[in-house]
Protein backbone atom coordinates (compact mmCIF):
# COMPACT_ATOMS: atom_id res chain seq x y z
CA UNK A 1 0.00 0.00 0.00
CA UNK A 2 1.98 2.61 1.35
CA UNK A 3 5.52 0.96 1.67
CA UNK A 4 7.40 3.85 -0.28
CA UNK A 5 7.29 5.66 3.33
CA UNK A 6 6.37 2.95 5.47
CA UNK A 7 10.40 2.25 6.28
CA UNK A 8 11.42 6.26 6.81
CA UNK A 9 8.25 6.47 8.85
CA UNK A 10 9.17 3.66 11.22
CA UNK A 11 12.34 4.98 11.88
CA UNK A 12 11.39 8.53 12.18
CA UNK A 13 8.89 7.00 14.91
CA UNK A 14 11.24 4.73 16.21
CA UNK A 15 13.74 7.94 17.12
CA UNK A 16 10.76 9.64 18.46
CA UNK A 17 9.64 7.20 20.75
CA UNK A 18 13.29 6.28 21.89
CA UNK A 19 14.00 10.02 22.59
CA UNK A 20 10.34 9.94 24.72
CA UNK A 21 11.25 6.72 26.58
CA UNK A 22 15.24 7.14 27.34
CA UNK A 23 14.34 10.96 28.25
CA UNK A 24 12.09 9.92 30.98
CA UNK A 25 14.34 7.05 32.44
CA UNK A 26 17.99 8.75 31.74
CA UNK A 27 17.04 12.31 31.13
CA UNK A 28 19.76 12.59 28.21
CA UNK A 29 19.34 11.42 25.04
CA UNK A 30 22.38 10.39 22.93
CA UNK A 31 23.42 10.07 19.53
CA UNK A 32 24.53 6.20 20.01
CA UNK A 33 21.19 5.57 22.41
CA UNK A 34 18.69 6.39 18.90
CA UNK A 35 21.40 4.68 16.54
CA UNK A 36 21.02 1.43 19.17
CA UNK A 37 17.00 1.75 19.51
CA UNK A 38 16.49 2.30 15.70
CA UNK A 39 19.36 -0.15 14.64
CA UNK A 40 20.90 2.42 12.48
CA UNK A 41 24.41 3.09 11.19
CA UNK A 42 26.07 6.67 11.96
CA UNK A 43 25.40 8.17 8.22
CA UNK A 44 21.75 6.99 8.15
CA UNK A 45 21.14 8.26 12.04
CA UNK A 46 22.84 11.48 10.99
CA UNK A 47 20.65 12.28 8.13
CA UNK A 48 17.33 11.11 10.37
CA UNK A 49 18.33 12.87 12.97
CA UNK A 50 19.31 16.01 10.32
CA UNK A 51 15.81 15.99 8.45
CA UNK A 52 14.10 15.86 12.12
CA UNK A 53 15.73 18.66 13.53
CA UNK A 54 14.63 20.55 10.25
CA UNK A 55 10.91 19.38 10.41
CA UNK A 56 11.29 20.84 14.16
CA UNK A 57 10.43 17.22 15.57
CA UNK A 58 13.30 17.23 17.74
CA UNK A 59 16.12 19.32 18.92
CA UNK A 60 19.65 19.26 19.34
CA UNK A 61 21.04 20.61 22.96
CA UNK A 62 24.60 20.64 23.33
CA UNK A 63 26.39 20.68 27.19
CA UNK A 64 29.61 20.18 28.84
CA UNK A 65 30.23 16.74 30.57
CA UNK A 66 33.86 17.82 32.16
CA UNK A 67 36.12 19.40 29.40
CA UNK A 68 33.96 18.04 26.79
CA UNK A 69 30.91 18.95 24.89
CA UNK A 70 28.09 16.66 24.83
CA UNK A 71 25.63 16.47 22.13
CA UNK A 72 21.88 15.08 23.03
CA UNK A 73 18.65 15.10 21.75
CA UNK A 74 14.68 16.64 23.27
CA UNK A 75 11.70 16.01 21.34
CA UNK A 76 10.10 19.32 21.01
CA UNK A 77 6.13 19.47 21.40
CA UNK A 78 5.43 19.03 17.45
CA UNK A 79 7.48 15.72 17.73
CA UNK A 80 5.30 14.54 20.88
CA UNK A 81 2.15 15.67 18.94
CA UNK A 82 2.87 13.63 16.01
CA UNK A 83 4.30 10.84 18.14
CA UNK A 84 0.82 11.01 19.40
CA UNK A 85 -0.72 11.07 15.76
CA UNK A 86 0.59 7.09 15.46
CA UNK A 87 -0.77 6.06 18.92
CA UNK A 88 -3.90 6.71 17.25
CA UNK A 89 -3.49 4.17 15.34
CA UNK A 90 -3.80 1.71 18.29
CA UNK A 91 -7.46 3.36 18.89
CA UNK A 92 -8.22 3.69 15.18
CA UNK A 93 -7.63 -0.41 15.61
CA UNK A 94 -9.99 -0.95 18.18
CA UNK A 95 -13.12 -2.80 17.69
CA UNK A 96 -11.58 -4.65 14.43
CA UNK B 1 18.44 -5.87 26.71
CA UNK B 2 17.00 -4.34 23.93
CA UNK B 3 13.65 -2.29 24.38
CA UNK B 4 10.36 -3.31 22.12
CA UNK B 5 9.55 -1.00 20.36
CA UNK B 6 5.65 -0.15 19.86
CA UNK B 7 6.42 1.19 16.55
CA UNK B 8 7.24 -2.47 15.49
CA UNK B 9 4.53 -3.82 16.82
CA UNK B 10 1.93 -1.66 15.57
CA UNK B 11 3.30 -1.71 11.69
CA UNK B 12 3.09 -5.72 12.18
CA UNK B 13 -0.26 -6.06 12.91
CA UNK B 14 -1.14 -2.94 10.39
CA UNK B 15 0.82 -4.66 7.71
CA UNK B 16 -1.26 -8.11 8.66
CA UNK B 17 -4.54 -6.39 8.67
CA UNK B 18 -3.71 -5.06 5.20
CA UNK B 19 -2.35 -8.83 3.74
CA UNK B 20 -5.73 -10.35 5.10
CA UNK B 21 -7.91 -7.50 4.17
CA UNK B 22 -6.48 -8.22 0.53
CA UNK B 23 -7.15 -12.07 0.87
CA UNK B 24 -10.46 -11.75 2.45
CA UNK B 25 -11.28 -9.01 -0.34
CA UNK B 26 -10.73 -11.89 -2.91
CA UNK B 27 -11.86 -14.84 -1.20
CA UNK B 28 -15.26 -12.66 -0.63
CA UNK B 29 -15.98 -12.02 -3.96
CA UNK B 30 -15.19 -15.76 -5.93
CA UNK B 31 -17.76 -16.64 -3.08
CA UNK B 32 -20.42 -13.84 -4.27
CA UNK B 33 -19.54 -14.42 -7.82
CA UNK B 34 -19.78 -18.04 -7.55
CA UNK B 35 -22.79 -18.92 -5.01
CA UNK B 36 -25.62 -16.84 -7.55
CA UNK B 37 -23.82 -18.78 -10.58
CA UNK B 38 -24.61 -21.85 -8.73
CA UNK B 39 -27.87 -21.72 -7.46
CA UNK B 40 -28.87 -20.07 -10.94
CA UNK B 41 -27.43 -23.41 -12.68
CA UNK B 42 -28.97 -25.77 -9.79
CA UNK B 43 -32.60 -24.20 -10.32
CA UNK B 44 -32.76 -23.96 -14.10
CA UNK B 45 -31.45 -27.59 -14.26
CA UNK B 46 -33.94 -28.20 -11.47
CA UNK B 47 -36.79 -27.02 -13.08
CA UNK B 48 -35.74 -28.09 -16.59
CA UNK B 49 -35.74 -31.56 -15.82
CA UNK B 50 -39.22 -31.37 -13.96
CA UNK B 51 -40.69 -29.36 -17.05
CA UNK B 52 -39.17 -31.99 -19.66
CA UNK B 53 -40.67 -34.97 -17.08
CA UNK B 54 -44.53 -32.72 -16.75
CA UNK B 55 -44.32 -32.36 -20.80
CA UNK B 56 -44.31 -36.13 -21.58
CA UNK B 57 -47.51 -38.06 -21.12
CA UNK B 58 -48.35 -41.94 -21.45
CA UNK B 59 -46.31 -44.07 -19.10
CA UNK B 60 -43.33 -41.16 -18.49
CA UNK B 61 -46.48 -39.21 -17.00
CA UNK B 62 -47.88 -42.27 -15.08
CA UNK B 63 -44.55 -42.44 -13.89
CA UNK B 64 -43.91 -38.71 -12.91
CA UNK B 65 -47.15 -39.05 -10.77
CA UNK B 66 -45.80 -41.78 -8.63
CA UNK B 67 -42.41 -40.09 -8.51
CA UNK B 68 -44.04 -36.71 -8.31
CA UNK B 69 -45.07 -37.54 -4.39
CA UNK B 70 -41.32 -38.90 -3.69
CA UNK B 71 -40.06 -35.47 -5.56
CA UNK B 72 -41.17 -33.65 -1.97
CA UNK B 73 -37.54 -34.22 -0.45
CA UNK B 74 -36.27 -32.62 -4.10
CA UNK B 75 -38.23 -29.88 -3.71
CA UNK B 76 -37.28 -29.63 -0.13
CA UNK B 77 -33.67 -29.70 -1.43
CA UNK B 78 -33.68 -27.30 -3.95
CA UNK B 79 -35.46 -24.70 -1.40
CA UNK B 80 -33.12 -25.72 1.07
CA UNK B 81 -30.08 -25.16 -1.59
CA UNK B 82 -31.57 -21.66 -2.49
CA UNK B 83 -32.07 -20.42 1.20
CA UNK B 84 -28.57 -21.63 2.01
CA UNK B 85 -26.98 -19.79 -1.02
CA UNK B 86 -28.86 -16.32 0.19
CA UNK B 87 -27.55 -16.70 3.77
CA UNK B 88 -24.12 -17.02 1.89
CA UNK B 89 -24.59 -13.86 0.20
CA UNK B 90 -25.90 -12.02 2.97
CA UNK B 91 -23.14 -13.10 4.43
CA UNK B 92 -20.57 -12.31 1.98
CA UNK B 93 -22.32 -8.51 1.58
CA UNK B 94 -21.85 -7.90 5.22
CA UNK B 95 -18.16 -9.10 5.32
CA UNK B 96 -17.55 -6.57 2.33
CA UNK B 97 -19.45 -3.88 4.59
CA UNK B 98 -16.97 -5.02 7.59
CA UNK B 99 -13.67 -4.91 5.05
CA UNK B 100 -14.68 -1.16 3.60
CA UNK B 101 -14.85 -0.12 6.92
CA UNK B 102 -11.56 -1.49 7.80
CA UNK B 103 -10.69 -0.08 4.72
CA UNK B 104 -11.66 3.30 5.86
CA UNK B 105 -9.36 2.71 9.07
CA UNK B 106 -6.48 1.67 7.26
CA UNK B 107 -6.61 4.81 5.22
CA UNK B 108 -6.28 7.16 7.64
CA UNK B 109 -3.42 5.35 8.93
CA UNK B 110 -1.84 5.86 5.69
CA UNK B 111 -2.83 9.73 6.11
CA UNK B 112 -1.23 10.31 9.32
CA UNK B 113 2.14 8.04 8.08
CA UNK B 114 2.05 10.54 4.39
CA UNK B 115 1.82 13.80 6.79
CA UNK B 116 4.55 12.91 8.56
CA UNK B 117 6.65 11.71 6.12
CA UNK B 118 5.73 14.56 3.65
CA UNK B 119 7.18 16.64 6.86
CA UNK B 120 10.34 15.14 7.55
CA UNK B 121 11.85 13.57 4.62
CA UNK B 122 9.42 15.54 1.37
CA UNK B 123 13.14 16.57 -0.11
CA UNK B 124 15.27 15.09 2.02
CA UNK B 125 17.56 12.70 0.15
CA UNK B 126 17.57 9.18 2.49
CA UNK B 127 18.61 6.44 0.81
CA UNK B 128 17.65 3.22 2.54
CA UNK B 129 19.89 0.50 3.18
CA UNK B 130 23.20 3.08 3.90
Amino acid sequence: MNNNYRNSNSIILKILECILKKKSSQGRVLKTHIMQYANLKTTMAEKYLNSLENAEYIKRVEDTWGKRTVIYYDITEKGIERYRWFSKIDTELEGI
Amino acid sequence: MKDESSVNVLYDLVEYMERERKRLLIATAIVLLLVPLALTLNLSGFFFMTKRILLTDGETSRTFYKVGRSMMPLYFLVTLNALTSIALVFLGIKNLLFLKSWGKKLAKIEKIEKKIYEEVIKDEEIIEGD
